[in-house]
């Protein structure tokens, strides 16, 4: 394959970081995907396609509105991307699948291998290190907690995530609820 | 590409596929000394407080694992190396016969997808890699952890009570 196939393939993977994650562009998705294009991640199950791409990067957003990844380091050989890359900055502000917001900073480490049909994602694969984003926002205990203190630690956060869940819930009410009271009070 | 790059890149995949199989598979620990430099630098998922750093250290964090799990097998799907770089992306089977990361054994057989980058050196050994498998997924097949963050009825119920709580609070109001 020509040097400028694989130079225009990192530049595709990149698009998916810069662009679709990082400035949240979701019609980047059509440009970088295909609808027949199939979305291998462990954790989650958002489909394929462009949908599922875009389910990615808005459950991502939603959860983490500021998120921002960098990439440390690009393989491409052939048909093949690899992107190995961290996140640089990841505040946990929104719902991120069910977990309400805990405000907590968050710094994940993760790889994405990509292969390109016709210059285009056909397929990837996307590892990231969900157990300790889980345990930075205090959804999962510290591993060295076991006992009565991993016990009181998971009654806790029940509560703590429930209180965070309602209140959630609440306020998202009351800005749904308020849009239309200030127009009659016009 | 020529074909001293070519050979290269093999070789990278070659030592990548020997740790594996003779420190993984076969547990002889002592195979890291000859795919991995005496200053090896080993990040994973599965240690967030930072790198493994020397030899002794990662094969020490590889006992805890060996420790705790046998029958391992490594199915690796795709190897793709350019340049000092060599990526993996594999399944890990295995079964829990051992404590790990305080969890007592399960006998349970779990399924970890896995993958792993790795830096060589000029002689073609690593000395430093990022392992990056699926410690939630581990997690939830050795049943420890819920597969969803929360369950349902228990933010139905405080939803519930907040609800009520503040329905009475605007009721006295008006």
């Amino acid at each position: 394959m020509a040097t400028s196939d694989v130079d225009h393939n990192i530049a595709v993977a990149r698009r998916v970081f810069d662009e679709v994650i990082n400035e949240g562009k979701l019609e980047v998705a059509e440009e970088v995907v295909t609808p027949t294009t199939r979305v291998d991640v462990p954790f989650a199950h958002p489909g394929h396609g462009i949908a599922g791409l875009q389910k990615i990067a808005s459950s991502l957003r939603g959860g983490f509105p500021d998120i921002n990844i960098e990439i440390d380091d690009v393989i491409a050989v052939a048909d093949k991307v690899v992107l190995r890359w961290k996140t640089r900055r990841q505040t946990h502000t929104g719902m991120y699948r069910g977990l309400p917001p805990t405000g907590k900073e968050v710094r994940i480490t993760g790889m994405t291998i990509f292969r390109f049909e016709n210059g285009k994602i056909e397929e990837f694969w996307l590892e990231m290190d969900q157990l300790n984003g889980a345990r930075q926002m205090g959804a999962v205990a510290p591993e060295r907690y076991e006992g009565p203190r991993l016990a009181l630690f998971v009654l806790g956060s029940l509560f703590r995530i429930g209180f965070l869940s309602a209140k959630y819930q609440i306020t998202k009410g009351k800005r749904t609820r308020r849009a239309p009271a200030t127009g009659t009070l016009a | 590409m020529s074909s001293a790059l070519a050979t290269r890149n093999d070789q990278l995949k070659v030592t990548l596929r020997r740790a594996f199989d003779e420190v993984f598979v076969q547990g002889k620990v002592d195979a890291v000394d000859e795919v991995f430099t005496h200053d090896i630098v080993f990040h994973s998922t599965a240690r967030p407080e930072g790198p493994t750093r020397g030899r002794e250290e990662y094969k020490e964090f590889v006992r805890e694992f060996l420790d705790a799990f046998t029958d391992i097998e490594i199915d690796v799907h795709d190897m793709v190396a350019e340049g000092d770089l060599v990526v993996s992306r594999a399944t890990i089977r295995a079964k829990h016969v051992g404590t790990y990361h305080n969890i007592p054994p399960t006998k349970k057989s779990v399924a970890i997808f896995s993958m792993i980058m790795a830096r060589a050196d000029a002689s073609g050994i690593c000395e430093e890699a990022w392992s990056a498998y699926d410690t939630m997924g581990l997690m939830q097949q050795l049943g420890v952890l819920p597969r969803k963050p929360m369950p349902k009825p228990i933010i139905w119920l405080i939803l519930k009570l907040s609800r009520s709580g503040k329905g009475a609070t605007s009721e006295a109001a008006e």
